[in-house]
């Protein structure tokens, strides 16, 4: 029992960090921008395409495989923030229309991958995969390079919100945006280096997942999805509060496996936001609306 | 020349005008008062002249320059420095990190690492809580930082909306004359919109009144002083 608590306490730790991952990608944009940017999915599947495209077809070496994938990710993001959501900010269309025409976005996105590289699914070759045994516990090298790549990622980004001045600027924005303005920040200036930052982090995500699932049009939905959970339970507009949210949704649908199947995941992450919405509706480190 | 010179200033939000062309100037040293009832559009004349609202007609010339059309982060590079009446810290970001956020625009480390000096010297309070969220500081405490934040980027033109608003009447002396000892010793010019007429007036050597949109009266505080009944006026 104890064993198996270990393992799956283990399991969550690893599932739980690139929710953790995921999820700030996605919880920056939101927290600086105020969009509800569900197209951040396509950007997950475009970056992830372009990436199996170069190291499936063209023979590059995944490293370069997940350069492009973070290249691409950040392009299609700011193109993304460029080309839809701006013009839509400059008409002041309300946030439920610019919610519409993200998901629009994914939806029409997703079907011209669909038609270009058809529904069969694909894979990221070229990493050695093999079990590694830690005392009662054991994971396969790609969970080892979750877990590693997930962290890296996230201290380095938390490092640079909280100690540069660009940093410090969308931590501004995201905290008052008129404030932002008096100061001298230029919003739409932060609003396009998240989309940058964000979406490349989604390409990376997509990346690690790429090494374990399989690779198909409708790849970036669930993760993405997963990704909102762990804002929500985190707390919106918090960055700390989006890691601590996808450990905790990592933790809490592995632990479940001690009491319930392992298929009952899903319904085990929804039951955890639906309480922490009742019981906390800030979210866990949510920063309180006044 | 005016350091400041509004033409026919009209805005508004979204489709709803708010300001009907307000014609009013700052010369350089001086304090200046804007007055009026809640809903006369000061505020929304600040926010305009700042660059938060768009002109919907009219012009801005600031130290000869006409701004109208530029970006709030271009006129704060020139030293126009906008405190709002509301939200005017980062609440949930610490003083520290407030103060460093005020000199943004500020490119030279070296020069805003000598402001903060300065402002920490002025402001001792701030020091003694820079580790604090910005949120948890009383009431007063938040509108110095306010301040503490606009000096960072050593403004030119402060335009300040109601710094006195929700403060006990001892705590608004104390912004009062800190304001005013600012001005004198920096050589900084000030905008500010109160509500409170005896407060503006104790700082203010010239006054303008606002109704409805549109800029009623204009006298030098002195005058404004001698007069015994001033609510007419709102």
């Amino acid at each position: 029992m104890l064993a198996l608590a270990a393992q799956l306490a283990t399991n969550g730790l690893i599932s739980g960090s690139l929710y953790a991952l995921l999820g700030v990608s996605w919880g920056l944009i939101f927290a600086t921008t105020k969009i509800f940017h569900f197209a951040h999915a396509l950007t997950l599947t475009v970056a992830v395409y372009a990436a199996v495209l170069a190291v499936g077809q063209w023979g590059w070496g995944l490293p370069a495989g997940f350069l492009l994938a973070a290249v691409v990710g950040c392009l299609f993001g700011v193109a993304t923030e460029r080309v839809v959501y701006r013009p839509l900010r400059r008409v002041n269309a309300t946030s439920l229309n610019i919610f519409l025409a993200s998901l629009g976005l994914l939806i029409a996105g997703e079907s011209a991958v669909l038609i270009v590289f058809g529904p069969q699914a694909r894979d990221l070759p070229g990493f050695p995969i093999s079990g590694i045994a830690l005392g009662p516990v054991a994971f396969t090298t790609v969970e080892g390079l979750w877990l590693a790549g997930s962290w890296a990622l996230l201290l380095l980004l938390i490092a640079w919100l909280w100690w540069t001045r660009y940093g410090r600027a969308i931590r501004a924005v995201a905290s008052n945006r008129e404030l932002a303005q008096c100061v001298g920040i230029d919003p739409e200036r932060m609003s396009l280096l998240v989309f940058g930052i964000g979406s490349a982090l989604v390409g990376l995500g997509g990346m690690l997942l790429a090494l374990r699932d399989t690779v198909s049009p409708t790849i970036g939905v669930q993760p993405v999805l997963t990704a909102f959970i762990a804002v929500f339970l985190g707390g919106i507009g918090s960055i700390p509060g989006a890691v601590l949210g996808g450990l905790v949704l990592g933790l809490a649908e592995n632990m479940g496996g001690l009491l319930l199947p392992g298929h009952w995941q899903g319904v085990i992450a929804f039951v955890v936001l639906f309480s922490v919405l009742v019981f906390r509706p800030s979210g866990l480190l949510g920063v309180r609306t006044r | 020349m005016s350091l400041l010179a509004v033409e026919g200033l009209a805005t508004g939000y979204a489709k709803k005008q708010i300001v009907f062309g307000v014609d009013l100037r700052v010369e350089a040293g001086e304090i200046v008062a804007l007055m009026g009832h809640n809903g006369a559009g000061k505020t929304t004349s600040l926010k305009a002249i700042a660059g938060l609202l768009p002109l919907w007609s009219g012009g801005i010339i600031f130290d000869g320059e006409p701004i109208g059309q530029a970006t709030s982060a271009a006129r704060v590079r020139r030293g126009l420095s906008l405190v709002p009446q509301e939200r005017f810290v980062f609440a949930d970001l610490t003083v520290a990190d407030n103060l460093e956020l005020g000199a943004f625009s500020v490119a030279d480390p070296t020069i805003a690492a000598a402001q903060r000096e300065k402002v920490l010297t002025l402001l001792p309070v701030l020091a003694e809580r820079r580790r604090q969220l910005a949120g948890t500081l009383s009431g007063g405490e938040q509108r110095m930082l306010g301040l503490g934040m606009a000096l960072m980027r050593r403004p030119r033109l402060l335009l300040l909306d109601e710094p006195s608003l929700g403060l006990a009447p001892l705590l608004v002396e104390r912004i009062m004359e800190t304001i005013r000892d600012i001005a004198r010793h920096d050589n900084l010019t000030v905008l500010l919109v109160e509500q409170n007429v005896r407060h503006a007036l104790a700082i203010a050597q010239r006054v303008y009144i606002m109704r409805t949109g549109r800029l009623i009266v204009e006298e030098t505080g002195a005058a404004m002083a001698a007069r015994g009944e001033w609510w007419d006026l709102f």
